[in-house]
């Protein structure tokens, strides 16, 4: 058994890493590249860096990038601490908890387009929601329409579509943690309240933290809600930067600009991403 | 430190009893062993002591306190797990000193008293590695550490030493026992080891399908048990058994035999069924012994020797001898149970026979 591993390394790992190259570097090769070209009465054209120079001064684009920060800054926390408050739930032994298993499953079960097909009907003035505040005297609110409403009436959509997938993940890290273990601090008089903070939470770390990361990742890139909803309006309220590129690349054909802004977006995820292990997965200092 | 009292407890799951009605006492200072084979209940009994189980029926009394429904954190126990439950992102120093730190128990006391136990139990090079950076034995002393701190009433242990290697796990034994003659403390013990159980107890509570079936010091059940389950769990090789009948003349007369043997107890209806016991280092092998068997497997362990052999009725008989024996298989050999050293069982309720 002298042969080399190295033909067997290269055949085991060879769809993997095509896949690889095929969907993941080729597409980000191809942002990059275009994004060096412009396009002037039709002809492509290498521009160089003026696409990334031109947004530099770009009121649009600047706009487009708040919004997607801010909504980021939102949608993150509270889709991460909604899917452990559901999570921490799910694994609870508790009466008719089978009903709201299922409860919680469904929206993964729902696509996207119809989710939001359904969220548009319950959101719209004369919809479900605006009716049941009426009852109360409230209203009617223009959800979608509204500057002031809209990018939360997204948050809320793909906050509700989202936590439950994510809080399988954390199902899943709950239940590895071995019960005894909780079992052992609340016979030392630990509270529900410090065994979540001391004993839960930094056994659920690394999950929490794929979490995390893949949820700010998903939510960066998200674009079928705005574009299905609102269109990146109202007066610009709920044009995150992948609508902003999806406008500038489709609807105005200047792809120069549209792979600009995509590289850039890719160029702060990946900073944001690099921050998160950096925070999250380092031992604390106590380690050693 | 103080006693403990089990009044007609009972937990079910649903409609399944686990535990059907424990009436057990246990004196301030004393260890005692819950024994039995998996799935008697005896790891759900000390859960339910501990109160991470909530009781179906009945009382449990620590000291003078009624603590049935008591949360497990003020009932004064702590208990030992199987896995050691060590949290493994916390130091040893953090893990020991969980308790007090959740408990707001002031700072120089806490270190007073994580400085003793970990004296105690020699963890003072340790206090600032984590878990995974411990040997099995270490785990151990440093979930028993955790206990110690605390100051319990009462010590429970839940399987400790079934997840170390034998020899490790002999000397944790020496060393609990040292401890607990150290502390004076009260210790419930659970076991399937019945060889723990035997060294460690001061009493053994056997437990069969959640109900004691005896309850006493470790040679007394070992001597005198109370039924043919007791006396065959106790012991290994366990106890041989061969069922006889009573003759008219009041011998017994083993199955599958023609010789009689004489009753330890008299007095017994002619036709009844009984189970005679024998322990293995008590069966006397002779040449004019009045029963025979064939020859299986002969163990040479050195200092004595097994030797399983196969009876009529297909009993397959232990004996255990002091001298070096070579016996070639399939070889008849003779053998004679020393009326003296039998025990008398009804073969219907398994119930012994007393004179």
């Amino acid at each position: 058994m002298n042969r080399s591993p190295i033909p067997l390394l290269v055949l085991t790992l060879a769809p993997a890493l095509l896949g690889l190259a095929v969907f993941r570097a080729y597409p980000i090769g191809l942002a990059l590249y275009e994004s060096l070209y412009t396009t002037i009465g039709g002809e492509r054209v290498f521009a160089g860096f003026d696409n990334y120079l031109m947004l530099l001064t770009d009121v649009g684009f600047w706009k487009s990038l708040r919004v997607t920060l801010w909504f980021n800054l939102i949608i993150n926390p509270l889709q991460v601490a909604l899917a452990l408050a559901l999570a921490l739930v799910f694994v609870q032994k508790l009466p008719g908890m089978a009903f709201f298993r299922l409860l919680f499953l469904i929206p993964i079960g729902i696509s996207l387009p119809v989710a939001v097909i359904i969220w548009r009907i319950v959101l719209l003035p004369e919809g479900f929601l605006n009716g049941a505040l009426g009852i109360v005297g409230l209203g009617p609110y223009r959800f979608l329409t509204s500057p002031d409403f809209a990018l939360y009436s997204i948050i809320a959509i793909a906050t509700w579509k989202g936590i439950s997938y994510w809080m399988i993940f954390l199902v899943g890290g709950l239940q590895n943690i071995p019960p005894e273990i909780n079992e052992a601090a609340r016979l030392e008089g630990a509270s529900p309240w410090q065994r979540l903070w001391l004993i839960t939470l930094p056994l659920l770390r690394p999950t929490l933290l794929f979490v995390l990361v893949a949820d700010i990742t998903i939510n960066f890139l998200l674009f079928a809600p705005v574009f299905m909803l609102t269109g990146g309006g109202p007066r610009g309220s709920t044009n995150v930067l992948m609508y902003e590129a999806y406008k500038s690349g489709f609807v105005f054909g200047d792809m120069g600009r549209a792979m600009a802004i995509v590289v850039c977006l890719v160029a702060l995820l990946l900073v944001i991403v690099a921050i998160q292990f950096r925070l999250l997965s380092s031992a604390p200092k106590e380690a050693k | 430190m103080s006693g403990l009292e089990l009044k007609g407890l009972r937990k079910a799951f649903g409609l399944t009893e686990i535990i059907s009605g424990v009436d057990l006492k246990i004196a301030d200072g004393e260890l005692v062993v819950f024994v039995g084979p998996s799935g008697c209940g005896k790891s759900t009994l000390l859960r339910l002591i501990a109160g991470l189980e909530n009781v179906t029926a009945g009382q449990i009394v620590i000291g003078d306190h009624d603590v049935t429904k008591v949360d497990p954190a003020k009932r004064g126990v702590a208990m030992v797990f199987q896995s050691y439950a060590l949290f493994p992102h916390m130091t040893v120093r953090q893990n020991i000193g969980f308790g007090m730190r959740v408990n707001r128990v002031p700072k120089p006391e806490a270190a007073a008293r994580l400085e003793k136990a970990a004296a105690l139990l020699q963890l003072t090079e340790l206090l600032d590695r984590r878990p995974a950076q411990l040997s099995g034995g270490q785990r151990q002393r440093v979930a028993i550490g955790r206990a110690i701190v605390r100051e319990p009433d009462v010590f429970l242990f839940d399987e400790p030493l079934s997840n170390l290697d034998a020899e490790l796990r002999v000397q944790m034994r020496g060393e609990l026992a040292a401890l607990h003659a150290r502390l004076g403390a009260t210790m419930i013990y659970v076991t399937h080891d019945q060889v723990e159980a035997m060294t460690l107890a001061d009493r053994i509570v056997v437990l069969r399908a959640g109900r004691v079936e005896q309850i006493g010091a470790p040679l007394d059940l070992y001597d005198d048990p109370d039924n043919l389950f007791v006396a065959g769990f106790l012991g290994s090789p366990r106890m041989n058994f061969l069922t006889a009948e009573v003759q008219p003349d009041g011998r017994l007369r083993p199955n599958g035999y023609a010789a009689d043997l004489p009753s330890p107890v008299g007095g017994l209806t002619p036709g009844r069924r009984v189970v005679l016991g024998c322990r293995p280092e008590n069966i006397e092998i002779t040449d004019d012994g009045a029963l025979t068997a064939s020859v299986k497997t002969v163990e040479q362990l050195g200092a004595s020797t097994f030797v399983h052999a196969d009876c009529a009725s297909s009993v397959v008989l232990a004996a255990e001898l002091r001298q070096r024996w070579s016996l070639k298989n399939q070889t008849t050999l003779r053998f004679n149970l020393p009326t003296a050293s039998t025990q008398l069982f009804d073969a219907d309720t398994g119930l012994r026979i007393r004179q």
